[in-house]
């Protein structure tokens, strides 16, 4: 009963939130938290839950938008067959990387996808009569739903937090799930997940391509938002930014995206601010917070509740991953 | 020589080791037996300072060792064959027996000389001398972990299971190394599940069970115990 | 025709494998003796370069001065950032462990890009431009100049390794580490020295290569994917095999830029990273798998 009051207000303030905020500014900040807490789901999953150390998502996340630029642009397809397109591109992509690489272990998996993102880097800024080279591509037409038009911010808002509410669903589902027992299981000990009768190998491939697809997914909203794609939006140093989000959110905490995504948009506006120490403040933090804090803020909100918990001499069931902190 | 005085050890919340006292006199082979988990190991580990007790002390020719680092500890002439040999396995025979005299600074004649003692105790050493030591048999591993330790110019050596994985042949010659190392007047504290050879080779010995000593004497006093027999010589030994 | 060509491919690739050799030791050393992939040795290369810059053009000091500086310099940093962040971070998980050292990079390449400014700069000639021509083959002098020192680095460091009783002991350490300290080995100072002389054969390889190329605050990440993909060639955690990758790599890389596309020149290194680390994750001069990963 209580978690449903606070679900409805939840739901009110997001809704009204748009309506608060005048300023086009504000409201596209607001539109990129809810695209990062996309990226940053799809970056949880594999990384999270299935602990393989992605440096390359920002390659899905480009994969993504080219391909609903192009069929936007040379096919004169609309939104949604767009983002399905995207999505299963996106698939494609994530089984076709995943198969072979996956079995490669700990920080060597890292690096193949840092190899990765660059070869596609590369290819998007070379394959120019599809990608248009290092121009990229423009004039993709705004998302538009049944002849609804999303061409203001506020519009887009709204189709974006419709969007990311079914993907957290569906993330949610996914973790709380026996799924998702599996999957922390094959994080926490390949080798007696595979004992149990796991195959591990397959869960992980699933697992990479559902988070590839969720990257590209953004990938189409991104193309469809600016209108505009080019092979420097998807370097590695992107990658990092994801999975940063999730470090600073908690890796393996179902909101961690959300906190995530909040924090890193809101500050990188401020960083703006300060211009060339930006990205040195960047590098600094991520060393301190690997430091100070590992399990991310949503580590402390966890401790902060079981401590809540505690007072009230209620037991508390721990969530996943709260004993890693002690 | 070493003497242990009711030292408490604890790895995290577990105490491993309660209230031990032992003491190892100048020229004398030691040796303590006990089951799997006894706490055997952890006492090697504690007189070379890799475990440090929450109380008690250990002391060498009168000094406490707990409060030195572990390589200041190998300086005063305590060197150690650790369980599982733990040899170097890329570096050839001859540079992981140098490695014994790593913290002997200067005094190059003596080390020549004692190189040279340990290749006539091994000569198998002298004859692998180029080969990475990974390439080393079971027991040519211990007589290369027992040969490094000796290059320490050690005054009490530590014996951490050396007949483990051996087989009987092998152990009785290792056995026989032990007594030629204590005939040059180093004192000897092995530490064994092979209760029979180390006691039939031993001066005095210890009993370890959970963590505390609970029964000690000479090595042929208690080769006559008959809970000794029961419990870690088994049948075969009484008939 | 083609083998003259073919050699001078070689030749050519031989100068820059030397650079990606020096890189590549950086990472074995740490991989090897703790297990650590340090992200930033490219930042380590590019502060190498910068350093250069910095005592011979700013400075006025000699270039042998300016090596010398520079080196212990970044060694001294890379020593730095091993007591202030490693040491607590190692033991944890090994993603930790990799994105610190990523955030070191990306710390170290926008501090150095506050202090000599994100525009390109172009180091002088210190070399003789000569250029040899020996039987239909071209080489400049620079080349061999610093194929030259990079290889004489690289033998000296190995002398020490194997020639003396601290190398001994660092060797080691980085095989057992209880064991080493039990045979009286100072970890800490094993630790430093492999910090400290990953950091500083990165920053000899940056500053070697300064007068060939142009140098900016971002160019670490390119040289950091080079190194590591050397390193993996001739098997990661392995000198020699560094070595070895580094030249590999050097020659492979201009083969494929004469031969088939100079756009698509990094895309092939990547691929073959990825297909080495697929199909021969051991480099390609172990027989055995290395089991540690």
């Amino acid at each position: 009963m209580k978690k449903n009051i606070s679900l409805a207000i939840l739901a009110i303030v997001l809704l009204v939130l748009p309506l608060l905020f005048q300023s086009r500014y504000t409201q596209h900040i607001l539109n990129m938290i809810l695209i990062y807490v996309m990226l940053g789901i799809s970056v949880n999953l594999i990384f999270g839950y299935i602990g393989a150390l992605t440096l390359g998502q920002a390659a899905f996340f480009g994969i993504g938008a080219y391909t609903a630029a192009i069929i936007s642009t040379k096919l004169g397809l609309s939104f949604l067959p767009c983002v399905l397109c995207s999505a299963v591109m996106g698939c494609l992509a994530g089984f076709i990387i995943g198969i072979p690489t996956l079995r490669l272990k700990g920080p060597y998996f890292a690096i193949a996808t840092i190899g990765l993102n660059n070869i596609i880097c590369i290819i998007f800024l070379n394959w120019e009569h599809l990608t248009g080279g290092a121009v990229g591509i423009s004039g993709i037409p705004y998302a538009s739903i049944l002849g609804l038009q999303f061409d203001t911010e506020r519009k887009v808002y709204f189709l974006l937090l419709v969007s990311v509410f079914l993907i957290f669903l569906l993330y949610r589902n996914m973790i709380s799930s026996h799924y998702g027992k599996v999957m922390i299981a094959v994080r926490d000990n390949e080798l007696a997940a595979s004992a149990m009768g796991i195959d591990t190998a397959k869960v992980k491939v699933i697992v990479l391509a559902i988070s590839t697809t969720i990257a590209a997914i953004a990938g189409a909203y991104y193309a469809h938002i600016t209108n505009y794609v080019a092979p420097d939006a998807f370097p590695v140093m992107e990658s990092i930014t994801f999975l940063i989000i999730i470090v600073l959110g908690g890796a393996g905490f179902k909101y961690g995206p959300i906190y995530g995504a909040v924090v890193v948009v809101i500050l990188n506006e401020y960083l703006q601010y300060f211009e060339q120490f930006n990205m040195l403040i960047y590098g600094v933090l991520i060393m301190i917070l690997l430091l100070f804090l590992p399990s991310g803020i949503a580590g402390i909100v966890e401790i902060a509740k079981a401590k809540y918990y505690e007072k009230k001499k209620i037991y508390y069931l721990k969530e996943v991953g709260i004993d890693e902190m002690k | 020589m070493l003497k242990i005085n009711k030292i408490n050890v604890f790895y995290g919340n577990l105490q491993v080791l309660r209230d031990v006292s032992l003491n190892i006199n100048k020229g004398e082979v030691v040796a303590m037996i006990g089951a799997n988990g006894a706490g055997k190991t952890t006492i090697i580990k504690t007189i070379s300072g890799i475990l440090k007790p929450s109380s008690g002390e250990v002391l060498f020719e009168g000094e406490d060792l707990t409060k030195l680092k572990i390589p200041k500890i190998t300086g005063k002439g305590i060197a150690q064959c650790p369980e599982g040999r733990r040899i170097f396995p890329q570096l050839t025979v001859e540079e992981n027996l140098l490695m014994g005299s790593y913290t002997r600074n200067g005094d190059k004649a003596g080390k020549t000389k004692d190189y040279e003692w340990v290749n006539s105790l091994f000569p198998i050493l002298a004859e692998r001398r180029k080969q990475p030591a990974v390439t080393l048999s079971g027991g040519e591993q211990q007589m290369l972990a027992m040969g490094r330790a000796l290059m320490a110019k050690p005054k009490l050596m530590l014996l951490d299971e050396p007949s483990m994985g051996l087989a009987p042949m092998l152990v009785k010659s290792i056995y026989d190394i032990v007594k030629t190392i204590n005939a040059e007047g180093i004192s000897v504290f092995v530490v064994e599940q092979n209760a029979f050879m180390a006691l039939n080779h031993s001066d005095r010995a210890y009993v370890l069970e959970s963590g505390k000593i609970v029964l000690s004497g000479t090595g042929k006093e208690l080769l006559d115990n008959s809970e000794i027999k029961n419990f870690y010589l088994g049948k075969k030994v009484e008939s | 025709m083609i083998t003259s060509l073919l050699s001078q491919q070689i030749i050519s690739g031989i100068a820059i494998g030397s650079i990606y050799a020096l890189i590549a030791l950086s990472f074995s050393l740490t991989v090897r003796a703790l297990n650590v992939i340090h992200f930033a040795q490219g930042e380590f290369f590019m502060l190498g370069a910068f350093g250069a810059i910095s005592c011979y053009m700013l400075l006025g000091l000699p270039f042998w001065l300016a090596i010398i500086i520079t080196t212990l310099v970044v060694a001294a940093l890379g020593i730095a950032l091993q007591w202030v962040f490693y040491n607590k971070l190692w033991k944890s998980h090994h993603v930790f462990l990799l994105m610190s050292t990523q955030g070191t990079a990306i710390a170290l390449a926008n501090g150095a890009m506050l202090i000599w400014g994100p525009d390109a700069w172009r180091f002088p000639k210190i070399f003789s431009e000569n250029v040899y021509k020996i039987g239909g083959l071209t080489i400049p002098e620079e080349m061999l100049w610093i194929s030259f020192f990079a290889i004489l680095i690289m033998i000296g460091f190995n002398i020490f390794l194997y020639q003396t009783k601290y190398g001994m002991g660092f060797r080691a350490a980085a095989q057992d580490r209880e064991t080493a300290q039990l045979m009286g080995v100072n970890l800490a100072v094993a630790d430093s020295f492999v910090f400290g002389s990953s950091a500083g054969l990165g920053a000899i390889g940056g500053l070697l290569i300064a007068p060939i190329l142009f140098i900016t605050p971002y160019i670490g990440p390119i040289f950091t994917i080079k190194g590591f993909t050397a390193a993996i060639l001739g098997g990661l955690g392995s000198i020699q095999g560094a070595i070895f990758g580094g030249f590999l790599l050097g020659i492979i890389e201009n083969i494929v830029t004469f031969w088939i596309s100079s756009t698509y020149k990094d895309a092939i290194v990547f691929l073959i990273l990825i297909l080495v680390l697929l199909i021969k994750p051991s480099g390609l001069l172990q027989k055995k798998t290395i089991e540690k990963v």
